[in-house]
């Protein structure tokens, strides 16, 4: 089993280079999806491994996607700068108001968080200017690196994937080294931990914001891969959507977002004939996961680290 | 909780491979579900039973080979988002060149700057002005409020001269705030007061708040304008129940079957709208029977601008030789007007608002709803 | 102007309870967040349709059915899932949500993607003064509320209820008593779905049946009982009042939007100064 589980990182990286095998404009269009849809679900990730769970992901996306295209579009700044700000602004705010709800533990952060997520959406719907309502933003300049764009799919993708590893070493580290070692005292015993010094409030606030800015650098990559973005792209239903992915991928690795990435976002393209019949079984095999295998399908190959 | 990415269709190919071996493949992006669905579903009823129509005689003839018509369809679901991803299907792997669709103005723009580049012909009905100007290969199926508003509102002036102060309503989204406009400006231009103009939210089905405030302003005739008819048909019920006795016009797509069935035959009474068929004419007859056998839903009077347009691409594609070649088919349809269509002849137009001439001009019809039937009370040529 | 508003607030308000007074009662006894509480508002609805347009059944023999459906389907929910993630907070959330998805999906795929057309029982007005009442939103706000007040003696009054509250506050204590919280748990999720249900029954003619209601009735609950207290059922009636207030109000003078972010706004400044709620504990 533990060598299993140490092939599972490498089985990632065979399926980030299968596109380029396969090759096809419409192929690296799904994997550019699935790339960006990794790393929200990655950021939803973060907030579980402290304990409680953010609903408001996908708000803080929308931020990431709305800051990088109006700073870009309408100030003209170059796009890596537009990237930056969108994983800043929303780092900020949810740090900011981390102080606050994080102190709120449980079911009732998620609710809180849920409600967050959508007053987001609704200011997008309701400021026409500078959020465009409902018909949202358009024109969104395409990335580009240093002053010049990428034209082709392959080279998006690249970049992508390229960002998404940096973002997953980082989060590794940070779960890892002596932050990480805090928190997981904080998740072990909270009381215990406080009580030899750490600042728990503190950790869970810095993760919180570190997730927020991850979920905004996936916002950015999506407003300017697409060129266009409307309000209703970050509502609950993309938070829920990269939450099934850490309950499908597992909750205990942070491989497994990526895992439940790789499997859910191409779901709907198999299943294009049978669209009526689609939610239905999407739901029924959600339940059967999340009652026989609560782990995640990531446990089945590695056993979680405790 | 609706599910990931989008609800696609799967493509059903039409059964006449016989006829030739080459395929021309048309393409349909609408919402064929949900709301809208009446119109996307007309849309490709249209263009599937146009195909039929060309496969049953041996399929089209352009330069010198036999081709089959085959329709792939992809739901939108009247959002922007489903769109793209739908649009990236057909002009990638499924190698469309003409799509017919979408009816969101937000669709359309979110995919413009797409088909644009590939050079794919788009034949919408969208009513944002953004849709032509700018644009190449874009052609609109339909008038818009742009077109019709002062002929529509001429007729209310000669035939409804009680009426003084309007309200009006429409979706909170660039076709809702695109259409609204206009006819703001011209109801002003032609003397009225707008006592009231309000926007809702699509999927909102709850207005007694929003009436409630219209009516406090007293208006003699609400235009329900671009509302799609199953909502138009809850506004109006909820009206009626509130006291609204006055004129309800629906200036933008009518469907009579949609709004008698959700603001009841008694509600609906009265109501005045425009469609783009005549529902007693033989041709809306011979529609109902073709279009059966792709949809089992009523006849939408979308169906009569797209079937038309789909004529006339095939006269345009028998005329250049090629299915290929998106320049010489745009200037193919551009020297094919007057075209002889269901209602009469379709011309092009717009250059002056637009920038070009890729709109469509036909004749369309007023519709009074009497006894939850919709009947013909006038024709109108829109000049 | 001003009774309009009250009567637009009143069924609002009514709706509202008897939404979150479902939710919070599960979550109370149960500890579960019920995400799947809109889709049993929908079950609600979706029943009116088939007892009356497929079953040719009265309306008024519908609604208790509906909700009847609601409730049976809600304590099927509880044996077969619920009842393992008694105390996991965030599983059971997960498992609700999956819950949710596959009922929305199963409507779906039932009865299709469009709405369906609504029977009108009950039509015409009642003139009070200036204003004026459609009697159809009487008689469901009149239930509704009759609704409310019965669940409250049902809990106050009664021995079950009785039981049901000490379950919520002290479950070992309660078991020491003899009071098994299996059977108590199936009875709050019949009755909190139930309510639900009822819920949908009571406004599908009002509005429409469409398969998106229970994502808007969700949206409410949480809303709603966010403010008032996860569990607390006072706090629950408290805060339906106080948003179907807000909500008419700002619907009437401005927008729907606006309204709806006005809510969220005053519950997040009420939530950094009470974080648990109105009357919630932690």
């Amino acid at each position: 089993m533990q060598t299993l589980g140490r092939i599972l990182p490498w089985l990632i990286v065979i399926a980030a280079i299968v596109p380029f095998a396969v090759n096809g404009d419409f192929t690296f269009h799904v994997a550019i999806l699935i790339g960006i849809q990794a790393l929200l679900a990655l950021s939803i990730h973060l907030t579980l491994r402290v304990g409680q769970l953010s609903l408001a992901q996908a708000g803080f996306m929308g931020i990431g996607a709305y800051a990088s295209a109006l700073f870009t579009r309408d100030a003209g700044i170059p796009f890596l700068v537009g990237l930056a700000c969108a994983a800043a602004i929303p780092a900020l705010l949810a740090g900011l108001l981390g102080g606050i709800i994080l102190r709120v533990r449980g079911v009732q952060f998620a609710l809180l968080t849920f409600m967050l997520g959508e007053a987001i959406v609704l200011l997008f719907v309701e400021f026409v200017i500078p959020f465009g309502g409902n018909n949202g933003v358009m024109g969104i300049p395409p990335i580009a690196l240093f002053g010049i764009p990428l034209d082709s799919r392959q080279q998006i993708y690249a970049f992508v994937i390229l960002v998404l590893a940096v973002v997953y070493f980082a989060s590794r580290t940070l779960l890892r080294g002596n932050p990480g070692i805090a928190l997981r005292g904080i998740a072990g015993n909270e009381a215990l931990a406080q009580s030899l010094g750490t600042d728990s409030l503190g950790w869970r606030r810095v993760v919180f914001a570190a997730s927020a800015g991850i979920a905004g650098i996936s916002g950015s990559l999506y407003a300017h891969y697409l060129g266009y973005i409307s309000p209703e792209a970050f509502n609950i239903t993309t938070t829920i959507n990269a939450l099934v992915m850490n309950v499908v991928g597992g909750t205990a690795l942070l491989v497994g977002p990526l895992i439940g990435a790789i499997l859910l976002v191409p779901l709907p393209e198999l299943f294009r004939s049978a669209v009526l019949y689609q939610q239905l079984l999407y739901g029924l095999s959600l339940l059967l996961l999340v009652l026989f295998l609560p782990q995640g399908l990531g446990s089945i190959l590695r056993r979680p680290r405790t | 909780m609706s599910s990931l990415a989008t609800a696609l269709a799967g493509s059903i190919p039409l059964a006449a491979a016989r006829a030739g071996s080459d395929v021309l493949k048309l393409g349909v992006l609408a919402p064929l579900t949900g709301p809208g669905a009446p119109w996307g579903l007309a849309i490709d009823g249209a263009v599937r039973i146009a195909a039929k129509e060309v496969n049953d005689q041996g399929g089209l003839e352009i330069g010198g080979r036999r081709y089959s018509v085959e329709v792939i369809a992809y739901d939108d679901q009247y959002k922007a988002a489903n769109a793209v991803t739908a649009v990236n299907r057909l002009i990638g792997p499924d190698d469309v060149h003409f799509i017919f669709g979408p009816v969101g103005s937000a669709s359309l723009l979110a995919i413009k700057p797409l088909t644009e580049a590939k050079k794919t012909l788009l034949f919408t009905s969208s009513w944002s002005k953004d849709v032509l100007t700018n644009s190449n290969y874009i052609f609109r199926v339909g008038p818009t409020t742009e077109e019709f508003a002062p002929a529509t509102i001429a007729w209310v002036k000669k035939n409804r001269p009680d009426v003084r102060k309007v309200a009006t309503i429409s979706a909170n989204d660039e076709t809702g705030w695109n259409s609204q406009r206009i006819q703001k400006q011209y109801y002003t231009e032609a003397g009225y007061e707008i006592v009231a103009a309000e926007h809702f939210e699509r999927q909102q089905n709850d207005f007694r708040a929003l009436i409630t405030k219209i009516l406090a302003s007293n208006p003699d005739s609400i235009e329900l304008d671009t509302t799609p008819p199953p909502t138009a048909g809850l506004f109006v019920r909820q009206a009626r129940e509130l006291g609204f006795k006055g004129l309800f016009t629906k200036f933008g797509g009518f469907d009579v079957a949609e709004i008698v069935r959700n603001a009841g035959a008694e509600n609906a009474e009265g109501i005045v709208g425009m469609l783009q068929g005549d529902p007693s004419s033989p041709e809306w007859e011979k529609f109902k029977a073709a279009y059966a056998e792709f949809h089992k839903n009523e006849l939408n009077d979308f169906v009569f601008p797209y079937y038309d347009v789909a004529r006339l691409l095939f006269a345009a594609l028998a005329k250049v030789g090629n299915t290929t070649d998106s320049d010489a088919i745009v200037t193919a349809l551009e020297s094919l007007a007057p075209f002889p269509g269901t209602r009469g002849d379709l011309t092009w137009g717009g250059e002056k608002a637009y920038g070009v001439n890729h709109q469509i001009y036909a004749p369309v019809f007023l519709v009074e709803i009497k006894d939850g039937k919709g009947l013909v009370i006038d024709k109108v040529d829109i000049a | 102007m001003f009774q309009q508003f009250l009567m637009v607030a009143a069924l609002s308000a009514a709706t509202y309870m008897l939404i979150a007074l479902g939710f919070t009662l599960i979550f109370g006894i149960m500890r579960v967040v019920n995400f799947a509480h809109g889709e049993f508002v929908l079950i609600g609805a979706y029943g009116i349709y088939v007892a009356q347009s497929l079953l040719g059944l009265n309306y008024f023999v519908a609604v208790p059915l509906a909700a009847l459906a609601a409730a049976i389907i809600g304590i099927a929910a509880e044996r077969l899932i619920f009842r393992r993630f008694a105390g996991d907070e965030l599983a059971g959330m997960i498992a609700a949500l999956a819950l949710a998805i596959t009922i929305n999906g199963a409507v779906t795929a039932i009865f299709g993607v469009d709405g369906q057309p609504v029977e009108r029982p009950i039509s015409g007005v009642i003139h009070i003064g200036d204003a004026i009442l459609p009697k159809d939103q009487l008689f469901a706000a009149g239930i509704a509320f009759a609704l409310v007040l019965a669940t409250w003696l049902l809990l106050v009054k009664t021995r079950l209820g009785l039981a049901m509250r000490a379950v919520a506050q002290r479950p070992e204590i309660a078991r020491l008593q003899g009071i098994t919280p299996w059977k108590t748990f199936p009875i709050a999720f019949a009755i909190g779905c139930g309510l639900a249900g009822f819920a949908g029954a009571l406004t599908a003619p009002i509005y429409a049946i469409t398969p998106y209601i229970g994502e808007g009735a969700l949206t409410r609950a949480f809303i709603v009982v966010v403010l008032g207290g996860l569990g607390s059922i006072p706090g629950a009636l408290l805060a339906a009042v106080l948003l179907g207030a807000i909500d008419a109000g700002i619907s009437i003078l401005y927008s729907a939007t606006l309204a709806t972010l006005v809510s969220f706004v005053a519950v997040i400044l009420v939530l950094i100064a009470r974080p648990n709620g109105i009357f919630g504990r932690a």
